[in-house]
């Protein structure tokens, strides 16, 4: 029972995905509806899973004690399935919209569809090499999106991408053998494998651990492994917001944190000193991903060099290694993901309509588009850490986390990190409210908000982002589950 | 839940404002008026229940931490002045704001600052005070930049910058409290913090105070000042110096008396406080601008105000006459300064005009706007019977017993710089006021009498019957708060009188003194007469700017060169190959010598040794079949420039990478 519970969200957006790339199966007007249905009841499905399943080892396929595909279902793999599964159905509405722009439908939504099937493979995978697999897989699904339009360019920057990703698995794949010499397992435990803290070869253990963190950050964009996340703002924007701002930027966080708290556990992190060695390049990512952002005119760079300094608050977290400051990275994980979305939305939206791209072309837009614009100042506010949003939470928790790890220069990094992040977000909604716009040909009460099937996508995860910062204690709590289980 | 309500009417009403606003402009001009008074009314009905003793609300779950709300006697002085300005103001509003844009806008954010407000003055907990605090910052940063202009947004930029710089350093300092104590309410931190080591509690201490003395303009974070109350409409220039800046120095009050009992941060408090009255005070005579020189005014009596904060957390125990002066000071300040403030827009309304090179003399046939603006500037310069009088007199008093109880070196410094700066307030109203009101220029001498109406006229007369009011019954106002302060810890021997020999003397000297300021130094030094054509000189314009000359070329400098440093980390990857290509290219320049024996394609020489071109196409004509060395060195060489260098030169970087780690280690 367990076995198809855990199973169906995975087989069924895959197998439908399949259906959706044959025109002989699905016809073109089908499309939308199927995927629609195929987001929703996904969603059904990761809930009743994540309610109903145990957290047996299920095992798919097994070679030997290293080659053992196998699921297993815990608190930390039910929030990001839920996470990805309730930021899919979303994303899907506006790409509804949205991708008549693009054009290339069909295939645009089969690797979407397809990529909700390994991400949410990821997130109940049991071992580090099911995850391995899935992430693999992810980069994979995620290629053809990147090089959606089809051009030159395009596929010289898919070409990048593909590159530091299976760099990275290189890396990956060497840290998981080295660790596998020394355990034998690679199963997930809460806290870390029995026995690793007392292993006498720590340097093999750093090696693989850094080896393993370099991989992995390639995803989640640390810095210096960040050029990807940029150049692959050439996507559509659906494809930014909901891959590059979550999908596969988190799983690169996911995989990050069960490594450290699943395999080797924040104590013998802490023994080996790999904190140490990686912080910086955290604090790297924080300050520099902001700077950058600030220099950058083209609205989705921005917000793409934005999001490396987000996801340098998130890798910080992990690598404080207390309570607290796990608790605010994963509350970071889910509200940077529903803010970030929001904002690509909102970019999206002005590209839509207006094929503007820039930060100068925008003056006086706000005027012309307030319930878009409207969205994203709340949203970026919320990135800002400005109460009572989402965002203020995490970095509440993320501050901390700072303090208790007994550094207060890290959370100075925190607030100076927010203090740029406003000097890069507010001078665009500035921009679009307070200064009138230069071309004087157009009539001041067109309005030029989004139909409502983009619309409505934004109000909700402007809701969201309210709700959340005014009440975070279910989230909260939730996650506590998790934090206590691996300290 | 009364003050819940009292949070809620103008949260609510702003929408319902601007929804009528699209409706019917009348229609929300009469709602704003109603809403206001029956918040007012709403206020007055809470006085019984705040006499008993704290009216407590607690709303839990809210951003997980709770919503708490308490209002003691402090508070409710606090936000009844806030009612009061807000409604007199609002009034003015609808007359002042008749050719405006985006009036629905402005009364929006006007009403919103409002609840704002209240909520900075009635948190108890700390996270929903800073809450407030920004979310305040960021409606009153929707009003100064009302008019859309060059200028404005400048002035915007300046003051949300210091702002949210000053908001992140008190959540820094809110975070560190929360580490130790592990409690937000600010009664239960008060006691928890004590406990804990002097260096901590000062760190604590100096952010808070950092955080709130930016919007209390206190030096050095007062440069936005000068901007933003000038570029705002004068009704908004009006609450943000009568009420915005009180909730700074509420803010202030809270975390250097309330939150830490340090003598560190109070003397330095009171230093800069007094740096505060004299820059001010100095900066304000030499303007020419007639809404800049009340700024700094503002900047001036912020500084007075500041230094009564340092008074009591130093005198602890026997702050009671410390304490009310404050309070005082600041309600006394807030109706002059919001009165003067109207006086000044009814000239602007009429005349679009601030400089006063071109308005002087605008006013001498104004009888009634005469007799209004010198009871406005009667009450700033504290003349006994108006009510800047017995806030001074009573700061003076606490000055006093300081010197008598402490340090009598550091107190007759400070008593001299309170005389220095009264001097100057004398000066600089005077300044104002003959220039508007008593010169004679030929210029408005033929143009008739403008008519004040009456939207315009009301608020200013009710303002300037508070100030003769307050000037005259002091102790209303006073025996309250009393009570209040003796609970709180802040005693007091006895009330000294205010209309003695002595306070009046001493208010009729610094008069003088002003007179005669005003006479050596602005009269000679700033004003120059050409043939009846008077020109206002300031000569402050060229001087060091720590806006323009220390914070911006700072900032300008470390992002310049910050972003030079991260450009290069950005694409080192890039960098870092072509580097090592170029490396390659050289060896092959050397080998091409010997390449030109073996007959080979030199179309593909040239291409692989053109510097620039690092796009390699892939439709070279590699296809060769050679058995020779050299060749398969130029052959490996071209397919690492394929899509397998980036490959390999990734790699090879990260292998570096980490025996580097490791080397370091």
């Amino acid at each position: 029972m367990d076995f198809i519970l855990l199973l169906a969200p995975i087989l069924l957006p895959l197998i439908g995905s399949l259906c959706i790339a044959s025109p002989k199966i699905m016809p073109e007007k089908w499309v939308k509806p199927a995927v629609a249905i195929m987001v929703f009841t996904n969603l059904g499905l990761v809930t009743a899973a994540n309610l109903y399943a145990g957290g047996e080892f299920l095992h798919l396929f097994r070679v030997n004690q290293f080659i053992d595909i196998f699921l297993k279902l815990d608190q930390f793999g039910r929030l990001f399935s839920y996470m990805a599964s309730v930021l899919w159905v979303i994303a899907s509405f506006y790409s509804f919209e949205y991708m008549k722009h693009e054009g290339r439908e069909r295939r645009f939504f089969t690797f979407y569809i397809m990529t909700l099937s390994m991400i949410i493979g990821l997130s109940y995978s049991g071992n580090l090499l099911t995850l391995y697999f899935f992430y693999e897989l992810i980069t994979l699904t995620t290629f053809p999106l990147v090089i959606h339009l089809n051009t030159e360019v395009a596929l010289q920057i898919g070409r990048k991408y593909i590159t530091y990703s299976f760099v990275g698995a290189a890396f990956v794949m060497i840290g998981m053998v080295l660790l596998y010499s020394a355990t034998g397992s690679t199963k997930f435990y809460g806290g870390g494998i029995d026995g690793l803290l007392n292993y006498p070869n720590e340097q093999l253990l750093l090696f693989s651990y850094l080896s393993m963190f370099i991989g992995f950050g390639v995803k989640a964009a640390v810095v210096p492994l960040h050029a990807w996340l940029p150049a692959s703002m050439i996507a559509p924007t659906p494809v930014s917001a909901l891959l590059h701002a979550v999908a596969v930027v988190k799983s690169g966080i996911f995989a990050l944190t069960r490594i450290t708290y699943y395999i080797y556990g924040s104590e013998v992190v802490k023994a080996v000193h790999a904190d140490q060695i990686l912080i910086p390049f955290a604090i790297l990512s924080i300050v520099m991903g902001s700077l950058i952002a600030m220099s950058q005119y083209h609205l989705k760079r921005r917000l793409a060099y934005s999001t490396i300094a987000q996801l340098g608050y998130i890798t910080l977290g992990i690598l404080m290694l207390n309570p607290y400051a796990l608790l605010g990275a994963l509350l970071h994980m889910i509200n940077h993901a529903v803010i970030k979305i929001n904002l690509f939305f909102g970019v999206g939206a002005i590209t839509y309509m207006t094929e503007k791209k820039y930060v100068r072309q925008i003056g006086g837009l706000g005027k012309k588009m307030p319930m878009t614009f409207i969205c994203f100042s709340i949203a970026a506010i919320s990135l800002i850490g400005i109460p009572p949003t989402n965002g203020f939470v995490s970095k509440w928790f993320l501050g901390l986390g700072a303090l208790k790890s007994g550094n207060i220069g890290y959370a100075m990094i925190l607030l100076f990190g927010a203090l740029l992040t406003a000097s890069y977000l507010l001078p665009i909604i500035v921009m679009a409210f307070f200064t009138n716009s230069k071309d004087k040909v157009t009539v001041d009460d067109v309005q030029l908000d989004p139909p409502k099937m983009m619309m409505i996508p934004i109000f909700i995860l402007t809701g969201m982002t309210v709700l959340l910062g005014l009440y975070p204690n279910p989230v909260i709590e939730f996650i506590q589950v998790i934090v206590t289980e691996v300290f | 839940m009364s003050i819940l309500v009292l949070l809620l009417i103008p949260f609510i009403g702003a929408f319902i404002s601007l929804y009528l606003g699209t409706v019917k402009e009348w229609l929300r001009d009469v709602f704003n008026m109603i809403l206001t008074l029956f918040m007012l009314v709403w206020i007055g009905a809470l006085y019984p229940d705040v006499i008993k003793g704290p009216v407590e609300y607690y709303l839990p779950n809210v951003m997980g931490t709770g919503l708490y709300l308490k209002v003691e006697m402090l508070q409710f002085y606090l936000i009844a002045l806030t009612a009061v300005i807000w409604s007199v103001v609002m009034l003015y509003s609808t007359f002042y704001l008749t050719k405006h844009r985006n009036r629905n806008r402005y009364y929006f954010c006007y009403l919103l600052t409002c609840s704002f407000t209240f909520g900075i003055f009635m948190s108890e907990n700390l996270l929903n005070l800073f809450t407030f605090f920004e979310a305040m910052t960021f409606s009153s940063y929707i009003l100064i930049i009302h008019d859309e202009d060059d200028f404005s947004h400048q002035a915007g930029l300046s003051y949300l910058a210091m702002a949210i710089t000053g908001g992140l350093v008190m959540l820094m300092g809110i975070l560190v409290a929360f580490d130790y104590t592990n409690t937000l309410l600010i009664s239960e931190v008060a006691v928890k913090i004590k406990t804990l080591d002097i260096g901590i509690q000062r760190l604590i201490g100096g952010l808070i105070v950092f955080g709130f003395g930016v919007k209390s303009s206190m030096f050095p974070l007062h440069t936005w000042l000068s901007k933003a109350y000038v570029a705002a409409p004068t009704p908004a220039t009006a609450v943000i110096s009568g009420v915005l800046l009180k909730t700074g120095l509420y803010g202030m009050f809270v975390a250097s008396t309330v939150l830490i009992a340090d003598p560190m941060i109070s003397y330095a408090v009171i230093v800069l406080g007094s740096i505060n009255m004299l820059l001010g005070g100095f900066l304000a005579m030499n303007q020419r601008n007639v809404k800049r020189i009340i700024a700094y005014s503002s900047m001036s009596q912020a500084g007075f105000m500041i230094v009564g904060i340092g008074l009591i957390g130093l005198l602890k125990d026997q702050s009671g006459i410390a304490f009310i002066a404050t309070v005082l000071f600041m309600l006394n300040h807030a109706v002059a300064k919001v009165l003067l403030f109207l006086v000044i827009g009814v000239i602007v309304y009429w005349i679009k005009e601030l400089s006063l090179t071109h308005i002087w003399g605008f006013g001498r046939k104004q009888t009634f706007l005469k007799i209004l603006f010198l009871i406005g500037v009667l009450g700033t310069i504290g003349f006994p019977g108006f009510n800047g009088f017995t806030s001074k007199t009573l700061l003076h008093e606490a000055i006093i017993e300081a010197r008598e109880g402490l340090n009598s070196n550091f107190f007759m410094a400070l008593e001299s710089c309170y005389y220095l700066a009264s001097t100057m307030t004398v000066a600089y109203m005077l300044k104002i006021y003959i220039a508007l009101f008593v010169s004679k220029n030929k210029v408005f001498e033929s143009r008739p009498k403008k008519e004040l109406s009456f939207k315009g006229t009301l608020p200013v007369v009710l303002l300037s019957m508070a100030v003769v009011a307050i000037g005259l019954f002091p102790e209303k106002l006073i025996t309250p708060l009393l009570a209040y302060a003796k609970s709180n810890g802040h005693a007091l021997h006895e009330m000294p009188h205010f209309y003695t020999m002595e306070t009046i003397g001493s208010s009729m000297a610094i008069l003088f003194a002003g007179m005669v300021l005003y006479v050596v130094y602005i009269r000679t030094l700033l004003v120059r007469e050409e043939d009846g054509e008077r020109v206002y000189l300031n000569h402050t314009l060229n001087w060091f700017s720590i806006e323009d000359d220390l914070y911006k070329p700072v900032l300008n400098f470390s992002f310049k060169w910050f972003t030079k440093i991260f450009d290069f980390v950005d694409s080192w990857m890039l960098k870092v190959t072509i580097t090592v290509k170029y490396f390659y290219v050289y060896i092959i320049n050397i080998d091409s010598q010997l390449l030109k024996k073996l007959e080979w394609d030199r179309r593909i020489i040239d291409q692989s040794t053109n510097l620039e071109n690092y796009e390699i196409h892939d439709d070279l004509t590699l296809q060769k079949k050679t058995h020779n060395l050299k060749e398969s060195f130029v052959r490996f060489y071209f397919n690492v420039s394929s899509i397998n260098y980036t490959v390999l030169f990734v790699a090879s970087v990260l292998v570096l990478l980490m025996i580097i780690l490791f080397l370091v280690r």
